[in-house]
C-alpha cells in the first residue's frame, strides 16, 4: 500500500484549507493534527471532534445465511447480532493469530457491513475471498474507494448533527441507520460507533458528498481531529490499534519479531471474543496458560521519562515480563505516562517498572484498561 | 514569526545559548518548543556531567514525540534547571527565560563564536 505517493482522500483539499500537518499514514496522507495534539485531545471529550478515517475500508457481505457464514471466521458471535446493531470482532487465520479487528453492521439478516483497517484492505478481501462458499450465495463488495468515513465525536456530537441533518438522523450506541432526507441532500449511512471511547457517529457517505458535510459540521462547531489524538483517545479507553499492537503476517525478521502475532486471549480485550461458537483459529485462543503474556495496561505512579512502544517492562527485582505495544502521556489524565503490552505472570494492581530510558526505570501499577 | 533574541547564539537543532561571563546557559528556542508542541517531560542530566560536542544531554517529550536535545558545544554542567522536573511546561511558555535547561562551563569558550547568529537562525527556520 506504501509504494508509491500516498492516496489522498476526498477530503484532502479541506486538510490543506485546515492548515493541517499531513503525514503518511499506511499509503494515505492524512492529518497527523491541526492545531495541537493535546488540544484536539481534550476538544473530543469535552466537545465534539471530526475526524477524516477515510483511510479505513467498507466492505458489503450479503446473502441469505451471511451471519453464520461471517462467523464461521469472527470471533464475535455474529448470529446474536441482531439488525440494526454493530458489534466489534477479530478475525483469525488457521494458526489463530489475529490478521485485523473490525466493528461491523447488521443492516439485515442478509446484509452485513464492516470497515476493516486501512492497511488491512487487501488482505482481508483476499481472506473473505478465500472462504466464500463455492455455491455463489454469498456476495462481497468492496466499497472502501467510493466510500468517505468521518467520525464525529464527543459529547457534542448528536447536538451537532442534529444541526446539520435534522434530529431523525440519530442512531445510538453501537447501531446502524441509513441517512435519511436531510438539508444538504447527503447519502449514505450512520453507525454510533467509533474509536475514542467517546458516545458519537461514524458517517459513511459517497465520496463526492463528503466535503459538503465536513465543512458543515466544522461551521456548526465540531473540533477537526488529526490521527496524532486519535492515537491518544484510544490509547486511554485501551482500544487495540492494527499494526501498532497487533501485526500481521508476523514480522520475518529480528528476534522480536513473532512479538506482535497475537491471539484474541492474548489481546485481552472483554469484548468481541465469544468461546460459544466454532471460528477458524479457535484452538489457539482456548490453549493458553494462565502465565502466558496478555495485553496489560500500566499506570505511571511517579514521574519519569514516557512509557512509549517497546519499552520493556520488568518486575521490581528487573526480571523481564514483556514490553509495551503503545504507550503516551494521557491528555485526559494530567498527561500521566500509560501504557498498554504484552505481560507475563502479573495482575491486576501489582507493582513494576518500565524501562523508559538507558537512565531511569520507571515504578507503575499494573491496571486493566480503560484508563477512564 | 517565532521569537529569535539578538543577543542570543543558536545551533540547527534548535538550541540557544547566552554567554554569562565563562559559562553558557541553554534552552530551546521560541520555534522548538511550538514545533513540539506541550512539552510533558525533560529527562535533566546531572550537575557536574560532561559531554562531548552534540553529545546527548537531554531528552524532551511531548505527547508524541521524545526529542534529543544536543550539547552544542563540549563542556560540564554547572547547573540544572530543577524547576523543570515539575513544570516542563516552562519551556513552552517561557524558553528563553524561565524555561531555561543548563548552565555549562566550555572546554574552549572560544567555539562560542562559531554558533549561529540570530540572522542565521531566522534564516535557517526560513522567517
Amino acid at each position: 500500500m506504501s509504494e508509491g505517493a500516498p492516496v489522498r482522500t476526498a477530503l484532502y483539499q479541506e486538510h490543506v484549507a485546515l492548515n493541517a500537518n499531513l503525514v503518511d499514514f499506511h499509503g494515505f496522507e492524512l492529518p497527523i493534527w491541526y492545531s495541537n495534539i493535546k488540544q484536539e485531545h481534550l476538544a473530543t471529550r469535552a466537545t465534539a471532534g471530526l475526524f477524516d478515517v477515510s483511510h479505513m475500508g467498507s466492505f458489503r457481505f450479503s446473502g441469505k445465511d451471511v451471519k453464520s457464514w461471517l462467523e464461521g471466521l469472527a470471533t464475535q458471535k455474529v448470529t446474536a447480532v441482531a439488525p440494526p446493531r454493530c458489534a466489534y470482532t477479530h478475525f483469525l487465520d488457521d494458526d489463530g493469530l489475529l490478521i485485523d479487528d473490525m466493528i461491523f453492521a447488521v443492516v439485515s439478516d442478509e446484509e452485513i457491513l464492516g470497515v476493516p483497517n486501512a492497511s488491512m484492505i487487501d488482505v482481508m478481501w483476499q481472506w473473505f475471498s478465500k472462504h466464500l462458499p463455492s455455491d455463489g450465495s454469498i456476495q462481497l463488495e468492496n466499497l472502501s474507494d467510493a466510500t468517505s468515513i468521518m467520525a464525529l465525536q464527543g459529547p457534542e456530537a448528536k447536538a451537532l448533527l442534529s444541526a446539520v441533518l435534522g434530529e431523525e438522523n440519530h442512531v445510538g450506541r453501537f447501531k446502524w441507520q441509513a441517512i435519511g432526507d436531510n438539508p444538504l441532500g447527503v447519502t449514505g449511512w450512520l453507525q454510533g460507533t467509533g474509536y475514542t471511547g467517546e458516545a458519537g457517529y461514524e458517517i459513511f457517505v459517497p465520496n463526492e458528498e463528503v466535503s459538503t458535510l465536513w465543512r458543515a459540521l466544522i461551521d456548526a462547531g465540531a473540533v477537526p481531529v488529526g490521527l496524532g489524538a486519535r492515537d491518544t483517545l484510544r490509547l486511554e479507553k485501551g482500544f487495540l490499534l492494527s499494526g501498532v499492537d497487533f501485526c500481521w503476517p508476523p514480522l520475518a525478521e529480528g528476534e522480536n519479531a513473532s512479538f506482535l502475532a497475537r491471539d484474541s486471549w492474548e489481546t485481552n480485550v472483554p469484548f468481541g471474543l465469544d468461546l460459544e461458537h466454532e471460528f477458524v483459529g479457535k484452538h489457539r485462543v482456548v490453549g493458553h496458560a494462565d502465565d502466558d503474556a496478555r495485553w496489560w495496561g500500566i499506570r505511571y505512579t511517579e514521574k519519569g521519562p514516557l512509557p512509549r512502544p517497546g519499552k520493556e517492562v520488568t518486575l521490581l527485582d528487573g526480571t523481564m515480563i514483556g514490553a509495551l505495544t503503545s504507550g503516551a502521556p494521557a491528555p485526559s489524565l494530567e498527561n500521566i505516562g500509560i501504557g498498554i503490552g504484552y505481560l507475563t505472570h502479573v495482575k491486576e494492581g501489582d507493582e513494576v517498572l518500565v524501562v523508559a530510558s538507558p537512565r531511569k526505570s520507571v515504578k507503575a501499577v499494573v491496571v486493566r484498561p480503560p484508563f477512564l | 514569526m517565532s521569537q529569535i533574541p539578538e543577543e542570543l547564539y543558536y545551533t540547527k537543532e534548535h538550541e540557544w545559548m547566552r554567554v554569562e561571563g565563562d559559562e553558557i546557559v541553554i534552552g530551546i528556542t521560541d520555534h522548538a518548543q511550538d514545533a513540539l508542541t506541550d512539552i510533558v517531560y525533560i529527562e535533566l542530566p546531572g550537575d557536574g556531567d560532561s559531554f562531548d560536542d552534540m553529545g546527548e544531554f537531554a531528552i524532551v517529550e511531548s505527547v508524541k514525540s521524545a526529542s534529543p536535545i544536543f550539547a552544542p558545544l563540549a563542556g560540564t554542567i554547572t547547573a540544572v534547571n530543577d524547576a523543570l522536573e515539575d513544570e516542563p511546561e516552562l519551556m513552552n511558555q517561557d524558553p528563553y527565560g524561565a524555561g531555561w535547561i543548563v548552565r555549562m562551563k566550555l572546554e574552549n569558550p572560544e567555539a562560542i563564536t562559531g554558533m549561529m547568529s540570530a540572522a542565521d537562525y531566522k534564516a535557517e527556520i526560513g522567517e
